[in-house]
């Protein structure tokens, strides 16, 4: 048993981990948020692989283990094809929108990717079958195996490209083979199982790395760069947090000055260009110790706040390429503190470019430190004179349905508490038309002010406008009058506008970059005065503002703006439509259309065919495993989310949540016999409360995650990353622990009575975790985390319910 | 051995369907136009433009569009500026993709972008970012003459073969980077910027004639979030004017111009 058990971990692992370098590698070509579709939908192979195994099982099962080792093979083999083939299909994502025909290479692509998926299900579904009675204990290799993948390709990211890991799943396919055959005993099966291990080596290294090496597509900003006649790739570094690739191009050198003023005349000094997954970073720029080659930042709004004070003490939060700390020493800065979330970035300034650079990170009065913003905010008892959230920072791993925790309510809260009484917050952002951003930004500063007890908070914000940026700032203390002065003076002479001002009239609103309505104006007036509500009322985009428990700050859609702005596609509408917002809607209805073929296919097989001996109920037995597979997904991606504040950044949550959930889960699974025992024991007969009994398990731990989670950040936020780490498995522990036994208790109550159900049971809980993944980031975008983890507990609580109905005649 | 074969068949007709189905999604149909369809086609497309020009004017700023910008755009032979398998769509209401990660604009904001710029016969204007050189045509058909720049040689040089072609003699191409504009010939009248940029160079403000007119586009290539207008005053003195180039009130109920 412990060798299929082997088996299983093993194959599990790797399909976890090829659905994680998947995801990283698909950022790269694509836009994340389409990468993240492409991969939820791809997952659907699992579900299919259920549906295979239950029209197949009676002869895969025949000749097993040889079909189990040439479906594992097949598995390494595809994970590596599959990703060369999706590649080479040609898809322009921008065009959609445009151009429904996309849909067709988009499906071939997700089509393409599901097929390793599909043989990796097939893989542990018929180990799940064959050995139908041990169902928990396979169900236990399953999860742990799926845990450990997750941890091991977070490590493995740190030492090794991710198309690496692809070669690596050729070789995990044939081993898993080799053990599979091995099990036959001697003769033609250990030959094959001999050659097969003498593969393992062999078969990776024989990949071209150009097969399998992501190539952003034509669009992304680096492909574009690139095309450039004498630019060059001068470093990249491959973390878990993204490739980060740094070009120059000497003959038309890279420039970047966002919203710079118009009347300004100066030119930047060289700079080098950042790249994180192919999408433009700020730069770095050269620095050889003369300040008045700076004097270009002070064409920019983010300069503002240094104009208002004397030699400040500084923290930058996000400091990149170091733009921002080149402002703050221009500005003749005291002390800067920078904070950089990516290692690799600041190794990129201190080390390959440090000369280029200027040693900025390693001058006296500028620390550097690395980690999430919000756990440095949390940590650090100093107080500074000005807080400047860099423009890259505030979309730094921000797509409209990814969480990012730098701009949300709490987080303006606590970075307005770290500020010194005439201290500044500031906040730079791309300008929008409509405006939305910086409309969002403005009413969570005043927001968080009233939240502080300020009576009138207009009297505390600044907001001015180029053409392309914005910069807000915010501050404890009313602007004083000089200083109101001071900032229209600033304005005046870059031909910035003043969006809100203590005092202004409105006049001077829409002088410079004029607007045909002065809508930003309008928009602040409304969300400073009396009607701010009727006005959000009224907005054709969301711009409340998010917080911790919904921290999508770049979501703004509203589905009654919908069809407005599709009637003005072919009208110049477009860039209104945030379209990602949509496109989740359409997978999921592919999802569950494709979820429902997959799960009826099977139930239509087995009535025709096997009427006889049906005792299971198959409404309760969809409604069981569909729930589990819905319940557990809404957790482990709530949580998921939720833990990206506590530790720092998704790829840290990433390791710990997931491959805790799913080890200890594994860890349920192999107890659940002891678990079911233990209640035929009280009961004296066979008991069906076991299954009701781990849900209410998993209820209780969640309602103290919900209740509790939020105090526990807040009390241990500024922890070491090892002890927040530690605690972060604690929390989820326990919760995993009882997730691992429902299914496994429900496959269990299957076995005696119909073995053939096992595999549709295992196609309808894949199905469901697809389904759960796209409905997950919907729902958590319309209802926030709370809402993902209540609907999460009522999946659990359906399914309890359903496991009572599970069987006509329980076995006994 | 019966349920073998039959496992057999299934693997082989999966197989099949999935040769016909990525064959279906890497073909795309080319169905061979001659120029009279171009002629009707391309007439449609002006008639569509006037319309969302007609519902959008007041939006952006115009009291009237002006007549000859849609007289050329019924003029130049769009399908000749995009990829042959394209050829078809030349002149549906949207971007196109060209290549090297460029795009050919949607006529409707090419127009738009053309009349912003108010350029008479005699004007000399500057584009930066040939791309596949439509724009340069469109201009060249309203103005003396037109200076265009592209970064990507090969662009460029297909750009240039291409212009001459048609017979645009009066389009000069450059391939180079277009930070520094055209030195030898400004100043100039009109300055398009069709590559997107995070700020405006220095340089190309100072090759604006006094009443001269910038327009450089912002966003996606798929998807214009705005148009940036600028002038330059008599005095030198630089004035912008940022255009959403659709008609959308973000309030409802809120005041219409």
């Amino acid at each position: 048993m412990r060798r299929w058990g082997l088996c299983v971990s093993l194959l599990s692992g790797a399909a976890l981990a090829y659905e994680l370098l998947l995801l990283r590698l698909f950022s790269i070509v694509y836009p994340y948020h389409l990468a993240f579709l492409i991969i939820s939908l791809a997952l659907l192979g699992i579900g299919a692989s259920g549906t295979f195994l239950a029209l197949t099982r009676r002869w895969l099962i025949r000749h097993f283990p040889w079909t189990f080792s040439a479906f594992a093979v097949a598995f390494g083999l595809g994970v590596a094809a599959s990703f060369a083939v999706a590649q080479k299909i040609p898809f322009r994502p921008k065009e959609l929108p445009w151009n429904l025909a996309q849909a067709f290479p988009l499906m071939g692509i997700y089509l393409t990717l599901a097929v390793p998926f599909f043989l990796a299900g097939t893989v542990v579904g018929l180990a799940l079958t064959r050995f139908a009675g041990e169902s928990h204990r396979i169900y236990r290799f399953d999860l742990l195996g799926a845990g450990m993948g997750a941890l091991g390709t977070i490590l493995f990211l740190e030492i090794l490209p991710p198309y690496e890991g692809l070669r690596l799943h050729s070789g995990i396919g044939l081993l898993v083979a080799g053990i599979g055959l091995w099990a036959l005993g001697p003769g033609k099966a250990r030959i094959v199982a001999l050659l097969a291990f003498m593969l393992v080596p062999v078969v990776p290294m024989l990949w071209p790395k150009q097969w399998i090496e992501p190539r952003p597509s034509q669009f992304k900003a680096l492909s574009l760069v690139l095309r450039h006649p004498d630019a060059r790739i001068l470093a990249e570094r491959w973390s878990p947090m993204g490739w980060l690739v740094v070009v120059d191009n000497p003959s038309a050198p890279l420039r970047y000055v966002p919203g710079m003023s118009l009347t300004c005349t100066e030119e930047p000094p060289r700079q080098l260009g950042v790249y994180l997954d192919g999408e433009r970073l700020g730069p770095i720029t050269r620095f050889q110790g003369r300040l008045e080659e700076l004097s270009f930042l002070d064409c920019q709004t983010a300069s503002l706040p240094y104009h208002l004070l004397e030699q400040p003490e500084v923290l930058v939060l996000g400091s990149g390429g170091g733009m921002e700390v080149l402002r703050a020493l221009y500005y003749g800065a005291r002390r800067i503190d920078a904070v950089e979330e990516d290692p690799q970035m600041v190794k990129l300034v201190q080390g390959a470019f440090v000369d280029f650079s200027g040693r900025i990170y390693a001058m006296d009065n500028v620390k550097v430190y690395t980690g999430g913003m919000r756990v440095f905010l949390s940590r650090s008892l100093r107080r500074y004179d000005l807080i400047q959230i860099s423009l890259e920072a505030s979309y730094r791993s921000a797509g409209a349905f990814q969480a990012s925790y730098h701009l949300t309510l709490e987080a303006l809260q606590d970075a307005l508490s770290h500020l010194r009484n005439r201290g500044i917050l500031a906040i730079t952002q791309w300008a929008q038309l409509p405006p939305r951003q910086s409309l969002r930004l403005l009413l969570t500063a005043v927001t968080a002010l009233e939240r502080q007890g300020i009576d009138r908070p207009a009297e505390h914000v600044a907001l001015i406008r180029s053409w392309r940026t914005t910069t807000l700032l915010v501050r404890r203390e009313p602007f004083r009058s000089h200083e109101v002065q001071k900032i229209r003076d600033f304005c005046t002479h870059r031909a910035f506008d003043l969006v809100h001002l203590s005092g202004m009239r409105a006049e001077e609103a829409n002088r410079h970059n004029r607007l045909r309505n002065p809508s930003y104006f309008l928009g602040a007036q409304a969300l400073l005065g009396e009607d701010r509500e009727e006005f959000l009322q009224r907005y054709k985009f969301q711009i409340r503002p998010v917080t911790d428990q919904r921290p999508f700050f770049l979501h703004f859609f509203r589905w009654r703006t919908l069809p407005e702005i599709l009637s003005l596609k072919g009208r110049g509408g477009m860039s209104l439509l945030e379209w990602t917002y949509p496109l989740l809607g359409a997978a999921l209805i592919v999802a569950m259309a494709s979820g429902a073929v997959l799960i009826l296919l099977p139930l239509a097989f087995i009535r025709r065919r096997e009427r006889a001996d049906n005792v299971v109920r198959s409404g309760a037995l969809v409604v069981f495993f569909l729930s589990l597979g819905v319940g557990f997904l809404f957790l482990e991606m709530a949580f998921f989310q939720r833990f990206i504040l506590y530790l720092g950044h998704p790829v840290l949550s990433a390791s710990v949540v997931i491959s805790t959930f799913l080890i200890f889960a594994g860890a349920g699974s192999g107890w659940s016999r002891r678990w079911r025992a233990l209640f035929e024991k009280r009961a004296r007969s066979r008991s069906p409360m076991d299954i009701p009994a781990a849900a209410l398990g998993i209820l209780i731990w969640a309602i103290l995650l919900l209740v509790g989670l939020p105090h526990f950040f807040r009390w241990t936020l500024g922890f070491p990353l090892f002890l927040r780490m530690g605690m972060g498995v604690l929390l989820i522990a326990p919760l995993g622990f009882f997730m691992g036994m429902p299914f496994p208790l429900g496959l269990e109550r299957l076995a005696p009575v119909s073995v053939k159900h096992i595999p549709w049971a295992w196609g309808i809980n894949g199905c469901a975790s697809v389904v759960a993944t796209i409905l997950a980031s919907l729902l958590a975008l319309q209802v926030g985390f709370q809402g993902v983890i209540l609907s999460a507990m009522a999946m659990y609580g359906m399914a309890a319910g359903a496991s009572l109905f599970l069987t006509k005649n329980p076995p006994g | 051995m019966r349920k073998g074969s039959l496992a057999g068949r299934y693997v082989k007709d999966l197989l099949c369907l999935w040769a016909v189905f990525l064959f279906c999604v890497s073909w795309s149909p080319v169905r061979g136009l001659n120029r009279d369809d171009y002629l009707r086609l391309r007439k449609a497309m002006v008639q569509e433009i006037r319309a969302d020009v007609e519902r959008t004017r007041k939006w952006i700023g115009k009291g009237e569009l002006d007549s000859r910008v849609l007289e050329v755009m019924g003029t130049v032979p769009r399908h000749e500026f995009v990829p042959v398998r394209l050829r078809s769509s030349a002149y549906e209401n949207r971007p196109l993709p060209i290549g090297y990660g460029q795009t050919i604009s949607q006529p409707f904001i090419v127009a738009l972008m053309t009349d912003l710029l108010g350029v008479g016969p005699e004007a000399k204007v500057l584009e930066i970012g040939t791309g596949s050189g439509y724009q340069a045509a469109v201009l060249a058909e309203l103005v003396k003459s037109v200076y265009t720049m592209e970064i990507i040689p090969d662009l460029g040089k297909q750009a240039k073969l291409r212009l001459e072609r048609l017979g645009y003699n009066n389009v000069e191409v450059r391939i180079g980077d277009g930070y520094y504009g055209w030195p030898e010939e400004a100043p100039f009248d009109a300055i398009l910027v069709t590559a997107a940029a995070d700020h405006i160079p220095p340089p190309l403000i100072r090759q604006l004639k006094p009443r001269g007119r910038m327009v450089l586009p912002v966003g996606d290539p798929f998807a214009t979030q705005q148009l940036i207008l600028v002038e330059k005053g008599d005095d030198g003195e630089i004035r912008s004017r940022q255009i959403l180039p659709v008609r959308f009130v973000p309030l409802t109920g809120g005041p219409h111009p």
